[in-house]
């Protein structure tokens, strides 16, 4: 017995130690935000070689839900204050931290059709126009605007629901919507479609994405350090390239 | 973090498609077996509730295998205590296929099943032959032909399966993104022309299958 001690021990240590340091930070990521979380990631692994990131991407509902039954994810990266809450109250949260800022802009099939005023929607030119549905933060932000404006019911009777903040710029895109309201981060990935209106900030709806941290206990070294790049100026940098809007307020 | 080629979307597809289509045999084709040959109440509703996966929405079935398999579940304690991760893992994607696909394979079993005379087996069981041993030797193999088939559709399902796969297996690029998570990912990207590749890919798969059992029903209807 006694000579099994020291090989115990000397085991024990090496997996003490060696864990401690390589880790796999499981990232659920809101579809709208792919790109340019696919690059911090990359400067992140490169700058921390021990840790790993695996993004899973999907809807901020959909990754609500999964991490709520349980999915393993260590940081949601979502794009609606509501599910926050909903995580909240289900499994608990140990951060939480408004990472970006977005802006809604409208979309037409081609330069042809120009919009200077949010009622030129209704131009008769413009026959349908791609939205997001509700159940998705942009499409709630969308209505929000819509509302303000008093158009809702009237574009509402010639919208495309679609089911996602790409989706839509997917379909006019494509053409298959002469208009669409979408962020801002999506119309800069647009290569067809032709910017016509940027809705002015003071009618912007607050869009905010947050890095929320799930659970109770206290994060691990490697999520504090992925948090502090996502927040830091690189992760700023990338989002900002992307068409985001960093937080205001210097850095952390 | 890196993009997967199409070769490793391929290869997932068909391991997640085979592992679904091997695991789900047993009780497939007990329960086709049981539906064939046994005349009991509430077989009605034996009937449906196997069908079930296959009319109801795959998202629904998504929704509640990620409750079943998540660790804030009903059997959460059981994944907790052994410490397996099933949700957002491969294997999550290969139980969403095997439960789509359960219905063709169960269904065709039992068509085959039902088609085998009984009274082979009663001879079987005559000479002495035990239950087991009856149904291994007697009625498989008269049986194989609708059984093979109803493999191979099961397994082309579960190469196509989207909706259940993408609420409990996730869209993790590299683990659980199979080719029809691919394509849809890709299109939400933008990214049209890849989209199309895996498209591509996706339709010569599923070709293949439906003609591989296509033939092996021709083939066999010579014998």
């Amino acid at each position: 017995v006694a000579r099994t001690r020291p090989a115990l021990f000397s085991l024990l240590l090496g997996v003490g130690l060696f864990p401690l340091h390589a880790e796999e930070i499981r990232v659920g990521v809101a579809a709208s935000l792919r790109e340019a979380v696919s690059e911090i990631a990359q400067d992140f692994e490169s700058q921390y070689p021990d840790h790993s990131i695996r993004l899973a991407f999907g809807a901020s509902n959909t990754l609500a839900a999964q991490a709520t039954a349980g999915a393993p994810l260590d940081v949601l990266l979502i794009a609606h204050p509501d599910l926050e809450q909903q995580i909240r109250q289900e499994l608990g949260v140990q951060a939480s931290e408004t990472f970006a800022h977005n802006r809604l802009v409208i979309l037409t099939r081609s330069a042809e059709i120009e919009i200077e005023a949010p009622e030129q929607l209704l131009h008769p030119a413009i026959r349908r126009i791609a939205i997001p549905e509700t159940t998705v933060p942009v499409g709630r932000y969308a209505r929000e605007w819509l509302e303000a404006r008093g158009i809702a019911r009237e574009v509402a009777a010639r919208a495309v629901r679609t089911e996602h903040a790409r989706a839509t710029l997917v379909a006019v895109e494509q053409g298959h919507a002469d208009a669409a309201i979408v962020y801002a981060s999506d119309a800069r990935l647009a290569h067809r479609a032709h910017l016509a209106y940027r809705i002015p900030s003071a009618e912007q709806p607050r869009i905010r994405y947050q890095a929320v941290v799930p659970g109770r206990a206290p994060p691990s070294d490697g999520v504090r350090q992925w948090l502090e790049t996502l927040l830091g100026v690189q992760g700023r940098e990338r989002l900002e390239a992307f068409g985001f809007v960093s937080p205001p307020g210097g850095l952390p | 973090v890196s993009d997967s080629a199409v070769g490793e979307l391929v290869a997932l597809s068909l391991r997640v498609a085979a592992v679904a289509t091997v695991a789900s045999l047993p009780p497939a084709l007990a329960t086709g077996y049981l539906l064939a040959r046994h005349r009991f109440r509430g077989r009605p509703l034996v009937q449906a509730i196997v069908a079930l996966p296959m009319v109801m929405p795959p998202v629904a079935v998504g929704l509640l295998l990620l409750f079943l398999l998540g660790s804030n579940g009903p059997l959460g304690f059981f994944w907790r205590a052994t410490g397996i991760e099933v949700v957002f893992s491969w294997w999550a994607a290969a139980i969403a296929a095997a439960v789509v696909g359960f219905p063709l394979l169960a269904r065709a079993s039992e068509q085959a099943f039902a088609d085998v005379d009984p009274r082979y087996e009663q001879v079987a069981r005559s000479l002495g032959m035990s239950r087991l041993e009856t149904f291994r030797r007697v009625t498989l193999p008269l049986a194989r032909r609708g059984v093979v088939y109803g493999a191979l559709l099961a397994f082309t399902r579960g190469l196509g399966e989207f909706g259940a796969t993408a609420v409990v297996a996730g869209i993790l690029p590299g683990r659980t993104e199979t080719l029809a998570l691919g394509i849809w990912s890709r299109l939400q990207f933008g990214d049209d022309r890849s989209a199309l590749w895996l498209c591509a890919a996706s339709f010569t798969l599923a070709l293949l299958s439906l003609l591989a059992a296509e033939s092996w029903l021709a083939r066999k209807e010579e014998t």
